[in-house]
This record gives C-alpha cells, structure tokens and sequence, in this order.
C-alpha cells in the first residue's frame, strides 16, 4: 500500500512538471541554437486585418515603385526579429512575435550572447542584421544591400 | 473722414472673409503621383506630405485632424513593433502630427471626430478587405488619440466623455472579436489604459504593474483578458465617480 502510494505520488508530480512543460512551451518560448530560452507573444490578428495589410503593403510598392518581392502573407504570428531569427532557421511561424526587450530585460540578443551568433562588421549570404535603433531584424542576401525581412 | 468710414466699409467685409477663410490642406501631391515619383529619396517623398509652415499655423484645429487622420502613409504605423512605435515614425515624418499634439483643443476637436466612429458600423457580408479598412480607420483615430500630449490636455468633462465612449465602442468591438481581434481591440483599451493609469488599482493588482505599463508604453500584452479587466475597471471608476 505505501508503494503504491509512492508511485501515485511521484506519477502525479511528473505528470505536474509534464503539464507544466508543455503549458510554458504554449504561453510562448522558444530556444536559441546553444538553448537559452527566449519569450514570444502570441498571434491578434484577423481575416479583415490581414486583407488590409496585404493591400496597403502591395499600394505601398505600387506608390513607391519600389522593388521589393512579396515573400509570404501577412500575419501578425511572427514579426521581423522572430522571421530572421526564429522562422527562416526552420523554427515554428505560429505564435511567435519576438521582442527585442522583455519587462525590460534582453530578449533577442540572447541569439548573439554566449550563443551561436558572433557580431561581424561584413555580413555575407544568409546572416542576420539586427538594426538597434529601428528595433529591426533582417537575413542577409548574396545581393549588397538587398535583405529578407517582415514589415512589422 | 467719411471717406475712411467708407474706405473701412468696404475693405472690411473682405478682410472678414480672408480672417474666416478656411484653410485646408489635401495632399496636393499623391503618393504613387508624378510629382512623388521624382523624388527618389523616401524620407524626402515623405517631406512632399508635409503642410507648409505659414499654412500650418493658420490652420483650424477642426480642419488639422481631418488632415492628419487622412495622412496618407498612415499605412506605414503597422510596419514597427508595436502600434506606438509605429506612430513615433509617422510623427517624426510628418509635421501634422506634432502640430496637432501641441494644440490644446486637439483632444477636444477628436473626441468629437470620435464620436461619429460606430464599430459595428460595417456590413457583416462586406469582404475582408472591406472590413480591414474599417478596422484600420478606427485604429487610425484611437492610436492618435492615445497620446498623452493629447489625453493630457483634455478637461475632465471631456475626459470623461471619452472614457465612457471607450468602454461603449470596446464592448461593440468585443462583441465582433472574430472581426477585430486583439489589434482592433487594444487601441480602445490604451486610451483608457493611459487616461486612468493612475486609478487602475484591481488591474494593476491583478497583472502586476509591470504588465499593465508594458501595454501603456508598448501595446505588449499575452491575453487579452487584460484588455477587458482595463474597460471592466474603467466602468468602475465612471460608476463610482472617481
């Protein structure tokens, strides 16, 4: 009798921590490629919305005769730090919004901090650009001066 | 001196008129037009917004914020972080903005503005795009609105006027989420959130401060039962007077 109730009790708390885990993961982290854990907000957005984002973006290149290349929808899922960081390395798009700053403490310079990116003044092919006075990210491309990134 | 008297009778009507002249100002260049396409530097495009100084000033309160509120690359508030960030741009582009902020009835002439935004106010079988334009037109007021230059300058017979708007349009919002979601909702409750940041106790015990001020400064929330406490508490607070 006392075994048993010492695997009901041991099986209650790991099924805790198991819920745990998985209610953590939900409300919005993600890890670095070296495992630090960095916050994400979830996904407001709406059919309506992202109909008038989608237009407004393809007038604003009409407007501008601008040469950038629509790459996806628009979503408010994941912003410009979490596609550059995040979603372009294969990492999930859903719920994913990425804030520089967290209750202000670093969030997203985690990727660049004892992790698996290095500052570089030359950027080549496929690297990230973070712009810190416009809260900014972007992926590099074989293009000088040409860049991937998301509006918002 | 009957020829003054006449001189003044005559020249004075016209002087009235160009006092009462109302002064407006349209765009008269266009994004995507000729004229903005020369220009190939896009901070200097954003300049051809701009209302010229001496037009400016001479400008009614009334007519600044219809000017504003059709600015035309208010587009561009959704391509930042966060709403706020978004609006911190087009201020610093477009001088409009930073005249209406340092206009002590701008609060005023836009809660009057306000008043005539309905949110239910599109047609349910409307397409999405339709309907997104709406929502963006409600969220271009608010977010201009939610600015403490202009809260702050509101009286407490106005102030209370927009409070208990706020909560009115909130609720309508809510009850059409499916269409507005949390980005058409959270523009409501900021301006609430900012008007009565120093009376909102339940909230602040409830979230934590740190929580509530996160979506003052930067629209940063994780639920959007946070948005609803802010209206709930915002009711309370009309209720009982304070």
């Amino acid at each position: 009798m006392k075994t048993n109730n010492y695997i009901f009790r041991n099986l209650i708390f790991i099924l805790f921590l198991l819920l745990t885990a998985i209610t953590a993961n939900s409300q919005g982290t993600i890890q670095t490629p070296m495992g630090q854990t960095v916050s994400v907000r979830n996904n407001w957005d709406t059919a309506p919305l992202i109909a008038a984002w989608e237009s407004a973006a393809a007038q604003w290149i009409i407007d501008h005769t601008s040469d950038a290349q629509k790459k996806g929808p628009a979503t408010s899922h994941y912003n410009c730090h979490s596609y550059a960081w995040n979603v372009v390395e294969g990492g999930s798009s859903s719920d994913k919004w990425l804030d520089q700053l967290v209750d202000g403490n670093s969030n997203l310079s985690k990727y660049w901090t004892n992790d698996a990116y290095t500052s570089t003044q030359y950027a080549a092919d496929h690297e990230k650009v973070f712009y810190g006075a416009d809260d900014h990210s972007a992926v590099t491309t074989a293009t000088t001066g040409k860049v991937w990134s998301k509006w918002g | 001196m009957k020829k003054i008297i006449l001189f003044l009778l005559i020249v004075m009507p016209f002087f009235s008129f160009a006092q009462n002249e109302k002064v407006t100002w349209d765009y008269p260049i266009k994004p995507g037009s000729k004229e903005w396409l020369a220009v190939s530097d896009f901070s200097k495009r954003l300049e051809l917004l701009n209302i010229p100084a001496p037009l400016l000033k001479k400008m009614s309160t009334e007519e600044l914020v219809k000017s504003c509120l059709n600015y035309p690359e208010y587009r561009l508030i959704f391509t930042r972080n966060d709403l706020q960030s978004g609006y911190n741009f087009i201020r610093s582009s477009f001088n409009g903005f930073v005249e209406l902020e340092s206009r002590p009835d701008a609060g005023k002439e836009l809660v009057k503005v306000y008043a005539g935004y309905k949110p239910d106010g599109f047609d349910l079988n409307a397409t999405d795009l339709e309907i997104g334009n709406f929502i963006c037109k409600i969220t271009y007021i608010e977010i201009l609105m939610a600015q403490t230059e202009i809260l702050n300058k509101l009286n407490p017979a106005d102030s209370k006027e927009l409070m208990t708007m706020c909560s009115q349009k909130y609720k309508v919002k809510k009850d059409r989420q499916k269409y507005y979601g949390g980005i058409g909702l959270q523009t409501t409750a900021l301006i609430i959130a900012r008007q009565q940041s120093k009376k909102l106790i339940n909230a602040k015990i409830k979230h934590g401060d740190q929580k509530i001020n996160a979506f003052i400064n930067s629209l940063t929330f994780d639920d959007i039962g946070l948005l609803d406490d802010l209206v709930m508490e915002n009711d309370k607070i009309l209720s009982d007077g304070l």
